[in-house]
């Protein structure tokens, strides 16, 4: 399970080690009243019972199991490490595969608490810090450094300006979009492309995911908060003043 | 709709997802697929497998036989030495796969000097699996190409590598190779089911330009047999040699031999013998005899070529003498460590039959004064073996280099017979016996004791057998054989004939008999959880000599295991590793009359690990250390290691806990080391490095008050601070009521044998070199 809670790491920062979360003016964002609330909030309820049986199923020597499993999470954690290798290709692609095959050495021991990626994701971001000693740091800070400050400033206005199209051509606005998709869990990443760039309808969405419009609502939803949250929090983090800023 | 909404709609309409690279995505997915495969069972190498299915099968039965001698410290008889299997025999046993960078034709075996088809060859397995290679000096050094972690490590030493696999792969890599190829990080991916000759590309459309060799390789012929032999003090070619290549299948006239002279300036051959598996030995005017084991010819596929360096030969002279101290003319004196082994190995009367004897040259027949020098013997340490007619055979281990006035005292020998009979109660003729010893030889040279085919009425006799603790092999028909050989344990006595028959008669005019006991069945895994293929297991009856009473048993591919007819009681059940007697035990088990027991067992990752050397710091090689666990009932037996080349064990499957170790010169002329209060958790515990010194004897003699031998009788020795010694696995005396003991440090004991109620103690003061004898008379 994820949670999100403000008083203290939530799925935003979990996306982050401790030396890159938010300190000073740069606080988490949290923009709107659910991030302040002070109890756990569950962002997704989905069981990873289907994590498991394919775990499994891998573990039992099922070729189809373990095909199913790189394919589904390949790109997604592609992504993630892309962003946090500094868009270095060579870098990304080890971190890749050592994580899918350390993964497959400790899948034994992947329990289900989070899902698969989140579970992947992280130890991924273990394989990042290692190469990180051997290599400069890229954070994300950096490949935004270049970033003109008033994109910054303009972005962190996500929720109640409209974006001007300059900063939504912009090379760093990309990125930061390009980050925050990846910090997402996949199903709200999904939800977001599939409403947002394929234009489905709740319903179609519904349907395709075999789910209630009901659910399928709630779940688009947390996502726009989550990726609001997270993208304040990196847009604060690269430069930007956060909406939590005065 | 909302402003957010709105923005969310155009920033992300404009993001386009990073994905990975197709081929880098591609190369990941086959790799991943076959590791995860890997993870859960043994990689079925189907690529090997037809290559030596053949063989491999119809010499299931003497594989198995050896597994079985080794659980008792016997040697690989059928071979005279370990086993020498090809490379890919070596990694088709231990569930990995092997690839090369060219065709993926690569062949050879343990002794043969690997060439690199192509720019590296890359391991690939499912679980441990330790090699040697032999690599051409030309080939410098090698690099280890893995990603991070690495799982795989390459040691060098001289023109051999040990390649440690921790189920993943590694891979060799020829100096100069492109890098580019195979960047570090990426390795080459490999296939559990390799459909095809050539390796899946690491990069768009490579593999990269191979790096040029200093000269084109020869055109290479499948089925023929290639080779360069060289002075290996120089390099410069040898232009006369005489090459023997000797079936390794065992008959009753021995090896079959082919025989050719070289005569080639360059030093090179080029030979298309009948395929088949053979020991290549190359003899040379002047130079030690070069043995290459195991080379495979077969009509479809090429084996690389040999480079063979001789070594200059040293002399060993010496004298034979039989028990009185008299010299005895007539013996036969041979070299166990240069002479074709598996000729010797089937008795010492084919050596002065026809047409063998010409091939063997390292052999020497004593005059009337006893003596005898062996010429051109190889200078890495040597084992001789002399026998005559009358007298049992005795060995004697070299250190290396040459040597004069050696003696090799002969025994008295012992005899063996004993009939055979087929599960329907018939003779069985012709069916090949073969007795060994059941105790590793200091130099790990044992071999067969002796060798007969039974008769028409399946009987046979072994004559000239020296006085020891044997074990007796039904291989019984040679071809088509597949099952495990029976065998019993037999103690050989000097001026005796030991008795050891196999199968029931039929009763006039019934059925069959009808087996007798329980079936015991079960599983074994490995530490990681793999089935633990092919490992041999020994069940020994509690309460009796184990050395006498034990059946064994082969872990089969899916794990399983198997022992019948097992009568009621109390057994101990061990694993063997390796075949150099090193053993774990693994439960002790109750079995009742009729009532089928099933065990389901797991090899432990834990192990102790250490170095015995002698006073002057060089390795003892052949070292014994028997392992104890410190349990609340007190010591017992966890194992058993053998110290190699360099002085370095390893006792395996260990679990968590306290251990004792007792170190043990296998000659008994150093003194034994006792160590307590070892830790085991769960990886390897080592470091433990043991000096010994010279050490003394002690013979005792268990008697009960009628002056009969108490057989059986524990026997306990203290020495002067209190501290109980053991100086053998064994603590009971034999069925003499004697229990000898070596390797005792100089020192005063108290000695205590009990029988029953009844204890006898006595006190004995040993001094180095020398042997006390100590009687205990039980009251």
């Amino acid at each position: 399970m994820i949670y999100l809670r403000t008083s203290g790491p939530g799925v935003a920062e979990r996306g982050l080690s401790p030396k890159d979360r938010p300190r000073g003016r740069h606080q988490v964002p949290a923009p709107g009243a659910p991030g302040r609330r002070t109890e756990d909030r569950l962002l997704t309820t989905a069981p990873h019972d289907e994590d498991l049986a394919l775990r499994d199923r891998v573990l039992a020597g099922d070729r189809e199991a373990a095909t199913t499993l790189f394919r589904r999470h390949v790109d997604a954690l592609y992504e993630f490490v892309h962003w946090r290798a500094g868009g270095d290709r060579a870098t990304a692609e080890d971190v890749v595969q050592d994580s899918f095959l350390v993964a497959l050495q400790r899948l034994s021991t992947f329990d289900g608490r989070s899902s698969l990626h989140t579970w992947l994701c992280g130890i991924a971001k273990n394989r990042l810090r290692m190469t990180r000693r051997k290599r400069r740091p890229v954070p994300m800070a950096d490949v935004l450094e270049s970033a003109d400050p008033e994109i910054f400033d303009v972005l962190a206005d996500l929720e109640s300006e409209e974006l001007p199209e300059w900063a939504l051509e912009r090379e760093e606005t990309r990125a930061l979009v390009g980050a925050t998709l990846s910090s997402l869990p996949p199903d709200y990443r999904d939800a977001l492309l599939q409403k947002y760039v394929e234009g489905l309808s709740v319903n179609e969405m519904a349907a395709r995911a075999g789910k209630s419009p009901k659910a399928t609502e709630s779940r688009l939803t947390r996502a726009r908060v989550a990726f609001t949250r997270i993208f304040g929090l990196l847009n604060g983090r690269a430069g930007g003043a956060g909406e939590g800023e005065p | 709709v909302s402003v957010l909404e709105r923005n969310l709609a155009e920033l992300l309409r404009r993001y386009r997802a990073i994905t990975p690279d197709a081929q880098f995505r591609q190369r990941l997915e086959v790799r991943f697929v076959a590791e995860a495969l890997d993870a859960v069972q043994p990689a079925p190498a189907p690529v090997l497998r037809p290559r030596f299915g053949s063989p491999v099968l119809r010499r299931a039965g003497l594989l198995a036989a050896a597994g079985i001698l080794a659980m008792v410290g016997a040697w690989w008889l059928a071979e005279g030495g370990p086993p020498h299997a090809g490379l890919e025999e070596l990694v088709a046993r231990s569930g990995a796969a092997l690839r090369t960078s060219e065709d993926g034709s690569w062949q050879g075996t343990s002794d043969t000097q690997f060439t690199l088809p192509g720019d590296y060859l890359e391991l690939a397995g499912a679980g441990r699996a330790e090699l040697s290679l032999h690599l051409p000096d030309a080939l410098g050094e090698v690099g280890l190409l893995a990603g991070a972690p690495p799982r795989a490590s390459f040691a060098r030493a001289g023109d051999s590598v040990r390649v440690t696999l921790l189920a993943g792969r590694g891979a060799l890599r020829r100096p100069g190779a492109d890098e580019s190829a195979l960047p570090l990080g990426r390795p080459v991916l490999v296939s559990p089911a390799p459909a095809g000759p050539a390796l899946p590309a690491p990069g768009a459309g490579a593999p990269t330009p191979l790096a040029p060799t200093a000269e084109p390789p020869p055109p290479i012929v499948p089925g023929e047999l290639r080779g360069l032999i060289v002075r290996a003090e120089d390099g410069q070619p040898v232009t006369a040699a005489r090459l023997i290549l000797a079936t390794t299948d065992i008959t009753d006239k021995g090896p079959k031999t082919i025989v050719r002279e070289l005569d080639d300036k360059a030093g090179r051959f080029r030979w298309a013998p009948p395929p088949g598996r053979y020991h290549l030995f190359v003899q040379a005017d002047g130079y030690a005899t070069r043995i290459t084991r195991n080379v495979v010819i077969d009509a479809k596929l090429v084996l690389p070529e040999l480079r063979l360096q001789l070594e200059r030969g040293v002399t060993v002279s010496g004298r034979v003498l039989d028990p009185a101290g008299a010299p005895v003319e007539g013996a036969l004196v041979i070299s166990d460590t240069d002479a074709p082994a598996i000729m010797v190995a089937l008795a010492a009367e084919y050596l002065r039959g026809e047409g063998l004897v010409d091939i063997i040259r390292e052999r020497a027949i004593t005059d009337a004064d006893g003596r005898f020098e062996l010429t051109q013997l190889s200078s890495a340490g040597q084992v001789l073996r002399a026998s005559s007619p009358t007298l049992a055979p005795a060995w004697l281990a070299l250190p290396p280099g040459p040597a004069e006035d050696v003696t090799l005292s002969l025994g008295a020998p012992g005899s063996l017979a004993g009939r055979v009979l087929r599960e329907d109660g018939t003779p069985w003729e012709h069916a090949l016996m073969i007795a060994s010893f059941n105790c590793p030889e200091p130099a790990g040279h044992a071999m067969s004791l002796g060798i007969d085919f039974t008769d028409a009425e399946g009987h046979y006799h072994m004559q000239g057998l020296p006085p020891t603790m044997g074990v007796v092999l039904l291989i019984g028909d040679i071809d088509g054989r597949s099952g495990l050989p029976p065998m019993q344990a037999t103690q050989i006595v000097a001026g005796q004939t030991a008795r050891a028959d196999f199968g029931s008669p039929r009763p006039e005019g019934g059925a069959p008999p009808a087996p007798e006991g329980s079936v015991l069945v079960g599983t074994l895994r490995n530490a990681d959880g793999t089935p633990a293929t092919g490992r041999m297991l020994s069940l020994a009856p509690l309460g009796t000599s184990e050395r006498t009473d034990w059946t064994g048993s082969m872990v089969v591919e899916s794990g399983a295991f198997r022992f019948e007819h097992v009568r009621a009681g109390t057994y101990n059940l061990y694993a063997a590793f390796g075949t150099t007697g090193e053993v774990a035990w693994l439960a002790r088990v109750d079995v009742a009359d009729g009532e089928p027991r099933e065990l389901d067992l797991q090899l432990e990752p834990g192990a102790l690990a250490g170095r015995a050397l002698d006073a002057a710091g060089a390795p003892l090689l052949g070292a014994r250390v028997i392992v104890m666990a410190d349990t609340p009932e007190g010591r017992s037996f966890a194992g058993t290691a053998i110290a190699d080349e360099t002085g370095a064990w390893l006792a395996r499957s260990l679990p968590p806990g306290r251990y004792w170790i007792g170190v043990y010169d296998a000659r008994g002329q150093l003194a034994a080391v006792q160590l307590d209060g070892l830790q085991v958790t769960d990886g390897v515990a080592g470091g433990i490095e043991t000096v010994h010194a010279p050490g003394g004897h002690i013979v005792v003699h268990v008697v009960g008050h009628d002056g009969a031998p108490a057989a059986l009788a524990p026997v306990l020795i203290v020495d002067s601070l209190g501290l109980s010694w053991q100086f053998d696995q064994n603590t009971l005396t034999d069925r003499d009521g004697v229990l000898p003991m070596d390797g005792v440090p100089p020192g005063r004991y108290r000695v205590s044998a009990t029988v029953g109620a009844a204890t006898a103690t006595g006190q004995v003061d040993v001094a180095a070199g020398q042997t006390a004898e100590l009687t205990l008379t039980l009251p």
